[in-house]
């Protein structure tokens, strides 16, 4: 007993001790830059690993160090040539992608427009079911890969879309012209596979190797060191026959973490560089513990509350309008999220080219005096109820939206949780009684086209409440066979400004990242897609 | 013995077949949920692609058959593979080392600390050892390990690093030395009552007072004849948690990173993958039953008297 209490009170100054010099290191972001060092980053364990494959972050963090898009995004959020030379079209249906050359995989094979082509193909082909299938419905031959029968198996392999010209120019051919599709090609979707990828590059359908995805061989700035190892880590090191723009670091390490608590937990005890997304319990206290380490910026996500269109409760106008002036958005922005969202006044979000703020004009603003008489004057419902999907975290502000409504219309307010989304889907779609229900939304692309298309149009792809205005469907289509990007802005705008006077969905709040970082790396930015931007991370020290 | 074993055996092949009957017929209701969607995260999923992906994993066949794919496999020791095209044999063997491990650490905790202050307890019944370590595992007991492995964490890992915030996979011993004490705390005070109830009882038994009447030391006494005889609900105990242990322990593994049992299963039923849980929970129920015949296996060790028909 002695000799434990003895050791105990030894390792007490000893602990505090270490935890002094840590302090005295934190200078902030001063140091040199070291361009071998390499960064941990958190990351959850992707799903797949593979360009048709990988839509969640935590894989496309991983592909965006293996592979480099034929675009990349500038600070207005508008598309620049990253592996292609130029990308051009004359009327937004014909579009001839011209590659750099000089550009080579990890394995030494040059990158060639059958490298696009056959990639593309094999994501489009329906068998292959991959989960980015979607991505490529606007180019023409779509349809005939995906019978809407699994039964019947396609008649062709290939897309007939696309087509080689050179060895370094192909075009593709959409079904219909969209003025967006540049902004498309960032994502990972449209990387390139290299030969070696495929069982035979000849074979027709192709089919990839299986093993593929646990050593991807890219065409990016890094190359994979050893495999994918699961519910560990991807360790990648720099690519040093790289044509394009070389990042400042020798390496990553993505640590894989089963919970953002453990997580953070790693970034406090500097065993961990970057944190991409701080969890909520933990922001209160973010600030004393990383200080100016801890950094925000605009996500894309979007949450808003959508009336389904078969609910004869929310048909008055008024009453929608009525429900959104008694919500205070800022309110729940701040208590509940701690800051880590902010209140939405608009339809699509400020990350996208075309954004304006408080589109939604008066009926998103906080006015419960307004709201009770317009409530009352239009004799809307005397019980409301919110659904949501228990499995994300959405208890909270669900239930504090709805005492807001209980507190400023008079009106009894349920919060109704279903234990998954597809289950809250399936309910829609038997229309069931749901309320009001909460929704979310990041895009694929950045465009405000990618909110406005999926979300309002008429049979969207994630319009499940059922909106549909010919007049804004117009508009948007409008858009996006408009000449220049600015014309179709225009369009999507005015388009936009006819949600405002419709509602069919209240926005609500627009997503932050909230990110930390050790003191041994610095420039640390949050891309678009909420992945580490590579390019930019610096290695101190 | 051997027709004892034979006929355990047997039960645990029934038993096997009832449980995972059981779980696969919970997860077909609706622990699955919609595993397409799930895989999709909230992003919409086209007919075509939902069409195919349904013909892939038997999506739209009857309980009863995908319940025979899955023995057929079984049969032949083929685990099949997740929604995600993964091998679910090669994801158990990688979870399991971590979780055998944790589980070592706790049982170890709940041994030299439950079984050791259960005894002094069990001798000195009612002196103030007695009494102090009666409160401390009841303060231990009441908390919940949502609460003890974050404090633990939070205290030991970064404020004061003495251990590893969190493991990394594969965990080295020393990683899992903070996760293993907060899981063996949980048991210590169950541990530490049961021994101390069965050494006050034997202690009164007629077989210790004979010894201490032939003059036999003290220490012989307790270490062998007490001892021995109150090791018997110690040992199943001891079993019973050293099985539910090797289930995972989903909290502690969250919160301390550890990719284990627990960890795997969280995920996946999470993700709806049914054929990782199901997969993972089969392999569970035989460790189970295995932990099982092991302890009742042991009483006879223990106790002569007992007899196996």
């Amino acid at each position: 007993m002695q000799v434990r209490r003895l050791a105990a009170w030894a390792a007490l100054p000893l602990a505090v001790t270490l935890g002094l010099t840590a302090c005295g290191k934190s200078g902030g972001d001063s140091g040199s830059a070291n361009q071998n060092g390499v960064v941990s980053i958190g990351i959850s364990e992707p799903q797949f690993l593979s360009p048709a494959n990988t839509s969640e972050t935590g894989g496309s963090q991983v592909l965006s160090a293996l592979f480099a898009p034929l675009v990349d995004f500038d600070e207005a959020n508008k598309p620049f040539e990253v592996a292609a030379q130029e990308i051009t079209t004359t009327d937004n249906k014909t579009w001839t992608v011209k590659l750099k050359d000089g550009w080579t995989f990890h394995n030494g094979e040059p990158v060639t427009a059958d490298s696009y082509i056959n990639a593309w193909n094999y994501a489009a082909y329906g068998p292959n079911a991959a989960k980015n299938n979607y991505f490529f419905d606007k180019i023409e031959g779509f349809k005939a890969l995906n019978p809407a029968d699994a039964a019947t198996k396609p008649e062709t392999s290939t897309l007939t879309g696309l087509k080689k010209v050179d060895d370094k120019t192909f075009t593709v051919t959409l079904s219909a012209p969209f003025s967006e599709f540049k902004a498309l090609l960032g994502y990972t979707a449209f990387y390139p596979l290299p030969k070696a990828a495929w069982e035979s590059d000849t074979a027709a359908p192709l089919v990839l190797k299986k093993d593929f995805q646990e050593a991807p061989i890219g065409n990016g700035p890094f190359k994979i060191k050893g495999t994918w190892q699961h519910d560990s880590q991807v360790e990648v090191e720099k690519y040093d026959a790289f044509a394009g723009t070389k990042p400042h670091i020798g390496g990553a390490l993505f640590k894989i973490y089963q919970n953002s608590d453990a997580e953070y937990a790693d970034l406090l005890a500097n065993n961990l560089d970057v944190v991409k997304q701080i969890p909520t319990e933990s922001l209160s206290t973010v600030q004393g513990d990383l200080g100016d380490r801890f950094q925000q910026s605009p996500s894309s996500s979007f949450t808003f509350l959508a009336f389904p269109t078969f609910d004869p409760r929310f048909k008055d106008v008024d009453v929608r309008k009525a429900i959104s002036m008694a919500i205070d958005r800022e309110e729940i922005a701040n208590k509940i999220f701690q800051g880590s969202q902010k209140a939405a006044y608009s339809f699509t979000s400020p990350v996208v080219a075309g954004y304006r703020d408080k589109t939604c004009g008066t009926a998103c603003e906080f006015n419960p005096t307004e709201a009770k008489s317009l409530y009352e004057k239009s004799k809307g419902p005397k019980e409301l109820n919110i659904s949501y999907n228990a499995d994300g975290p959405h208890k909270q502000w669900v239930e504090a939206t709805c005492n807001q409504l209980k507190t400023n219309l008079g009106v009894e307010c349920v919060a109704t949780p279903e234990p998954k989304f597809a289950d809250l889907l399936t309910k829609v779609e038997k229309k069931e009684d749901v309320g009001m229900f909460r929704l979310g939304w990041a895009f694929d692309y950045p465009s405000m086209e990618n909110y406005l298309g999926p979300l309002y149009s008429t049979g969207g792809s994630s319009n499940y409440y059922g909106y549909s205005n010919p007049e804004f469907d117009s508009l948007v289509k409008a858009g996006t066979e408009a000449p220049t990007t600015d014309e179709a802005i225009k369009k999507y705008q005015e388009a936009e400004d006819i949600l405002a006077k419709d509602l069919p969905v209240l926005p609500l709040r627009f997503g932050q990242n909230v990110f930390g970082h050790s003191t041994k790396v610095k420039n640390v930015a949050i891309d678009l897609f909420t992945r580490v931007d590579l390019n930019k991370i610096e290695s101190v020290g | 013995m051997f027709r004892y074993l034979v006929r355990r055996l047997l039960q645990m092949i029934l038993v096997f077949l009832g449980t995972t009957f059981i779980v696969f017929a919970l997860m077909f209701a609706g622990g699955e949920g919609d595993p397409i969607q799930n895989l999709a995260g909230e992003k919409p999923v086209s007919a075509a692609q939902r069409a195919q992906l349904t013909e892939k994993f038997h999506l739209d066949d009857g309980f009863f058959e995908r319940y025979w794919y899955y023995l057929k496999d079984l049969v032949t020791g083929n685990l099949g593979e997740s929604l995600t095209g993964r091998d679910i044999s090669t994801m158990i063997l990688d979870a399991f080392p971590a979780t055998a491990k944790l589980a070592t650490i706790a049982i170890l905790v709940t041994i030299v600390f439950g079984v050791t202050a259960g005894v002094i307890a069990g001798i000195r019944r009612g002196s103030i050892f007695d009494n102090s370590t009666l409160v401390l595992t009841l303060v231990i007991i009441g908390i919940p390990t949502v609460v003890l492995a974050p404090l633990g964490q939070l205290l030991f890992g970064v404020k004061f690093p003495i251990f590893p915030a969190t493991a990394n996979n594969p965990p080295t011993w020393y990683e899992l030395i903070l996760p293993g004490i907060v899981l063996g705390l949980l048991s210590v005070a169950t541990a530490m009552r049961l021994t101390r109830a069965s050494v006050a009882e034997n202690l009164r038994a007629d077989f210790v007072r004979t010894a201490k009447s032939k003059g036999m030391p003290g220490r012989r006494v307790i270490g062998v004849h007490v001892l021995r005889n109150s090791l018997i609900p110690i040992v199943t105990f001891i079993g019973v948690e050293l099985g539910s242990l090797m289930g995972g322990a989903i909290i502690t593994e969250r919160v301390f990173n550890i990719s284990g049992i627990g960890n795997l299963l969280y995920k996946n039923l999470n993700l709806g993958d049914a054929p990782v849980v199901i997969g993972t929970v089969s392999v569970l129920v035989i460790v189970f039953l295995i932990a099982n015949l092991i302890v009742d296996l042991l009483y006879a060790v223990l106790d002569p008297r007992i007899r196996y028909e």
